[in-house]
């Protein structure tokens, strides 16, 4: 069989890895993207659909305000509706403790120019009628937070990578890679045998089974997040997306009207999509507690889906120096779409221009590994 | 309407002695009947009004399957009444569309 070549092998059709193809694409390289199963089948469509800025790690704060520049005008430039609200973000404190944390954060990320505030109980509830008073403290509010359908988003990304000339492969899964010295010779496919210039590997939680093909270790752990809904209710019911912090949980209102509410990610075994009666009584009996209106909102349905780890919980957007060619971006850690845009665009001028246009360093893979991987690749 | 004379359950024997408002008409209620009966027996047949084309919709399956008799309960909008219990002094609001939130 014919060895199928381009000039960068994606694996992984979740939005890192469409919105990658759709970058390469439209600078006129050929790409080809696979995908295990189809397109935003995995977290990338089955998150919150938060664009949040405020609150995340300093190293990703630039790449968050790049990339809401860039949701603003993401319909238009992909040409399909991706449903993107500037609703803002808001999370709620339940102890000084927390609310100290608070402080300073804002004062941080006020300093790096976001347009962020803390707001008191009276404010918070405000801006979400439905927040029971009693239980929080205070805030933080984010106006150009916002939200966005993940769905829609990462499939019009494909689309348009498409559009542009990348060849989209679904169902398919890749069994092994052949590497030749330090360079990755060949890629088999469900599909046959293909072959990169530059692999690269975003594949979210699976992105350690692809490494350990090349005996490379990459420290991401999959994290189960389960999310509720609720029947279509009056828009207002649930704006901003909100957040209670410590681990309580998070809401948000999508466009037709359905309440998200949302678990936060726990450790899981396997890659393993079941939903948990401990999470559906956690999660109901925070909302109620939070949101007391909401007991009498029926839920409609419930699932899950797996997100992608790093001990720092910040991603690896990073080229291996053993393996030529072959590199990681993943491990997103639950947080990822929002950056989704901007991740395609600065992967892409890494991988064009050899420098971004913001940098990249925090989230180098050799940060875990201070030392060489060569050991582990050479067995 | 009511039936007073169930073939299977026997004569009406509970009594009208508590009030539900419907869009500010006080109407009377058993206890422990549903919302949707009590509206039935007021002769309130529409319940809401759809979203696309406002077209009429009421008690449908009665089991809270169909979610058709969606109507504002205490403020709460999408609250299947075929379901709900009565209470004294409930306020009920025909409901068009997805309904307000005011909570």
């Amino acid at each position: 069989m014919e060895l199928e070549k381009a000039d960068v092998l994606i694996v992984g059709g979740g939005i890192m890895g469409s919105s990658l193809a759709y970058h390469l694409a439209k600078e006129k390289k050929s790409v080809i993207l696979l995908e295990k199963s189809h397109v935003g089948a995995e977290a990338s469509g089955r998150n919150g659909g938060g664009v949040r800025q405020q609150s995340r790690d300093p190293a990703e704060l630039p790449l968050a305000m790049k990339s809401v520049e860039m949701w603003s005008g993401l319909s238009e430039e992909l040409s399909y509706d991706v449903e993107y609200k500037r609703a803002g973000n808001l999370i709620v404190a339940r102890t000084p403790q927390q609310l100290e944390a608070f402080e300073s954060r804002v004062k941080r990320e006020r300093k790096a120019g976001l347009d962020v505030r803390m707001v008191t109980p009276d404010e918070a509830c405000r801006l979400l009628p439905s927040l029971n008073k009693e239980d929080i403290i205070g805030g933080t509010y984010c106006p150009t937070d916002g939200t966005a359908n993940p769905i829609r988003t990462t499939f019009a990304f494909a689309r348009a990578a498409k559009a542009a000339g990348a060849k989209i492969y679904t169902c398919t899964e890749i069994i092994g890679m052949e590497l030749a010295g330090n360079v990755i010779n060949v890629v088999e496919t469900t599909r046959g045998k293909m072959w990169g210039e530059v692999v690269v590997n975003a594949a979210g939680p699976w992105a350690p089974v692809i490494g350990r093909m090349i005996g490379v270790d990459i420290p991401i752990q999959p994290k189960r997040c389960q999310i509720m809904v609720t029947q279509q209710l009056p828009d207002g019911a649930c704006t901003p997306f909100s957040e209670v912090s410590g681990g309580y949980g998070w809401w948000t209102q999508t466009l037709h009207g359905n309440v998200l509410l949302g678990h936060n990610s726990r450790p899981v075994d396997q890659y393993d999509y079941g939903v948990t009666f401990e999470a559906i009584a956690f999660q109901t009996h925070q909302t109620v507690k939070f949101l007391p209106s909401f007991g009498k909102v029926p839920v409609i349905r419930c699932y899950s889906g797996i997100t992608a780890w790093t001990p720092d919980a910040i991603p690896i957007i990073s080229y291996l120096t053993e393996v030529k060619g072959f590199l990681i971006d993943a491990g997103y850690s639950g947080h990822g779409f929002c950056l989704g845009p901007v991740s395609g665009k600065l992967v892409s001028e890494l991988i064009l221009k050899g420098k971004p246009s913001l940098p990249l360093d925090s989230f180098d893979y050799y940060r875990f590994h201070k030392g060489s991987i060569k050991e582990a690749i050479s067995h | 309407m009511r039936i007073e004379n169930h073939p299977i359950l026997g004569p009406l024997s509970n009594k009208p002695t508590i009030e539900i408002e419907v869009d500010g008409k006080k109407i009377p209620a058993i206890p422990g009947e549903m919302i949707s009966s009590a509206l039935i027996a007021a002769g309130i047949r529409v319940f809401r009004r759809t979203l696309k084309k406002n077209e009429p919709r009421s008690y449908f399956c009665g089991i809270g399957q169909c979610t058709d008799c969606m109507m504002i309960v205490d403020n709460v909008p999408g609250v299947r009444v075929c379901i709900t219990p009565v209470k004294e002094g409930m306020q009920i609001k025909t409901q068009i569309g997805l309904g307000t939130w005011e909570v």
